[in-house]
């Protein structure tokens, strides 16, 4: 059974509040962040190969959830790296 | 890189100081035992004949025998006639089970024990328990003749304190016991030892104050308070954990606003102390605090006194007389003064392998070095900086990451009582730095987070995890280990 992707994109997003390396303040791209329906892109979020790491390190620390920086890279966005790792995870 | 200085040359045989300063001056007082004091002479008498009673009971030279003796005194004496008389003595503490006591004399092939209790009995060890009374009384032991002995043979076997696993087994011969605590202050000492004599620390620190003609203060300190003996025997210099000597400041601190011990030396060594704790101790408790590195395999490496506190209060201080000291790479090349390495220390005194573990001697013995797993760099003025232990050192993606450096700065947040790093182990990082804290009501991890990356960058923990205390041995050191075993598993 798959996790949802909504909760997965749940976590991912206050996984990139977190992040100590791209630190997100701007209300637009919060609220973005925040909504469900939406998507938002890591470039904009400012997401370097450092922040994909501390991000990488976020969710085995606080998920379990092992995942690689060139994973996430291959991702362009909180949604869809939601919707890979959702399909992945069991 | 200095020669090596040989401080032993005056050394002799522990028992031969023991005479020399009955002879030298007769009244001077080798111990006070919970308030009555015992003469040079008498020990040195009561010595003699201990070790003329254990030989007439058939110990000969080399024979290793454990000793379960509580009372201090008594425990003291046996020591010294054991080594009069060239057998090789080992505590077997009675704090320890009896199983574990058992293993450490097969492991020492231990003919027998020694004790002054009734139920100390080891499986397959025969049990002497002198009437020490009557044999300290008994004045025809005298003129039983004794073997002359080395001070280069077999004394003792001292045990190493790992923070796991079984402890590693330290031969040493009394000229090296003897050399364990460097030269020290000369004049008047009269010392207490905050550490039980069968213990260690409480022997060769007692052994080494006695050869230097120091006298010796035993007391339970459950029973009396430290104020009280300190006052009643005259006490100038005390040896305490780091742990007790931390909890000592801060009830000193709490009960006025001038140091409580102005006359005494307090002494202490065998884990970090912050610079906060030293500055407490020199102010609550005496303006003479002296902090120790070393290790049983090779006694006391280096002493940092108040103007290293004042100056540096992240260094363990200058080094002794007699030791050499580098740091070597992983590959064991000597790095220039400044580089951070692997401490690796010799001196006349050291010990060259442990007795039964040769895969342990490989490791921290090497080419006339002792290699404790400290990692540091010698910095101004030759003072030794610790950064940490090598086996606690996390690698996250190649990263050398130290939980001093981790806590040095996590303890200067406001709220954080006491922390330790540690790392979880991640397949895809080798370990991520953690830190548990021991933290005030209303903490914020996130803040206590975002302190810590600033000023540590990819080093930051990147986690908070709160415990209520944090888990020691005895000795005080933190078992980081056992932290990150009781949390193995990521939170789901």
């Amino acid at each position: 059974m798959s996790r949802d992707v909504a909760a997965m994109r749940a976590l991912l997003a206050a996984g990139v509040r977190a992040n100590p390396v791209a630190r997100v303040e701007d209300p637009a791209l919060l609220a973005l962040l925040d909504d469900p329906a939406r998507d938002c892109a890591f470039e904009a979020l400012g997401f370097d190969s450092l922040a994909r790491m501390e991000l990488c390190i976020w969710l085995q620390l606080e998920a379990g959830i092992e995942i690689a920086e060139n994973e996430i890279a291959e991702h362009s966005s909180v949604a869809a790296l939601a919707a890979w790792l959702a399909a992945r995870e069991p | 890189m200095a020669p090596l200085v040989r401080v032993g040359a005056t050394s002799a045989v522990l028992s031969q100081w023991l005479e020399h300063f009955a002879s030298t001056d007769p009244a001077s007082v080798a111990v006070v035992d919970h308030g009555r004091p015992v003469r040079f002479v008498e020990l040195a008498r009561g010595v003699r004949r201990l070790a003329a009673w254990l030989l007439a009971r058939g110990f000969v030279p080399g024979d290793v025998v454990g000793i379960t003796v509580r009372a201090p005194l008594r425990h003291l004496l046996t020591t010294h006639a054991l080594m009069r008389i060239g057998c090789v003595e080992l505590s077997l503490p009675s704090y320890e089970p009896a199983g574990a006591r058992a293993t450490l004399a097969a492991r020492c092939r231990a003919s027998c024990v020694i004790t002054d209790g009734a139920d100390d009995d080891l499986p397959g060890l025969s049990r002497v328990a002198p009437d020490f009374d009557a044999v300290l009384a008994d004045a025809s032991l005298d003129a039983a003749p004794l073997p002359p002995v080395s001070r280069h043979a077999r004394a003792s076997i001292l045990t190493s304190s790992g923070t796991t696993g079984r402890p590693k087994l330290v031969a040493c011969s009394q000229y090296q016991l003897w050399g364990y605590g460097q030269p020290e202050t000369p004049g008047a000492t009269v010392s207490l030892v905050g550490y039980p004599i069968e213990s260690n620390a409480g022997k060769w620190i007692g052994l080494r104050n006695l050869a230097r003609g120091w006298t010796l203060v035993y007391e339970d300190l459950e029973r009396v308070s430290l104020q009280d003996v300190v006052a009643r025997d005259r006490v100038t210099r005390v040896n305490l954990a780091p742990a007790r000597v931390e909890a000592l400041a801060r009830a000193c601190e709490r009960s006025g606003p001038t140091p409580a011990f102005p006359g005494v030396r307090i002494h202490t060594g065998g884990a970090p102390v912050s610079a906060e704790v030293r500055r407490l101790v020199l102010q609550a408790v005496s303006p003479v605090f002296c902090l120790h590195y070393g290790a049983t395999e090779i006694g006391l490496v280096t002493q940092a006194g108040p103007d290293v506190h004042a100056s540096h209060p992240d260094s363990v201080g200058h080094l002794f007389p007699g030791i050499d000291l580098r740091t070597v790479d992983d590959d064991g090349r000597e790095l220039p003064p400044g580089e951070r390495g692997l401490v690796q220390v010799r001196s006349d005194f050291s010990a060259t392998a442990y007795l039964d573990d040769d895969e342990a001697s490989a490791k921290m013995f090497r080419d006339g070095w002792f290699q404790p797993g400290d990692v540091g760099a010698i910095g101004p003025g030759g003072m030794l900086f610790l950064s940490g232990r090598s086996d606690d050192m996390m690698i996250m993606n190649s990263i050398n990451v130290f939980p001093a450096e981790i806590e040095k700065v996590a303890t200067g947040y406001p709220g954080v009582h006491e922390c330790a790093a540690f790392g979880f182990a991640s397949s895809a990082f080798g370990q991520i730095p953690a830190l548990a804290v021991v933290a005030a009501p209303g903490l914020d991890d996130a803040a206590l987070l975002a302190w810590c990356r600033e000023r540590l960058g990819l080093r930051a923990p990147r986690k908070i995890v709160r415990v209520d205390a944090l888990p020691r041995n005895a000795l005080g050191k933190v078992l980081r280990r056992e932290i990150a075993a009781s949390l193995r598993e990521p939170r789901e």
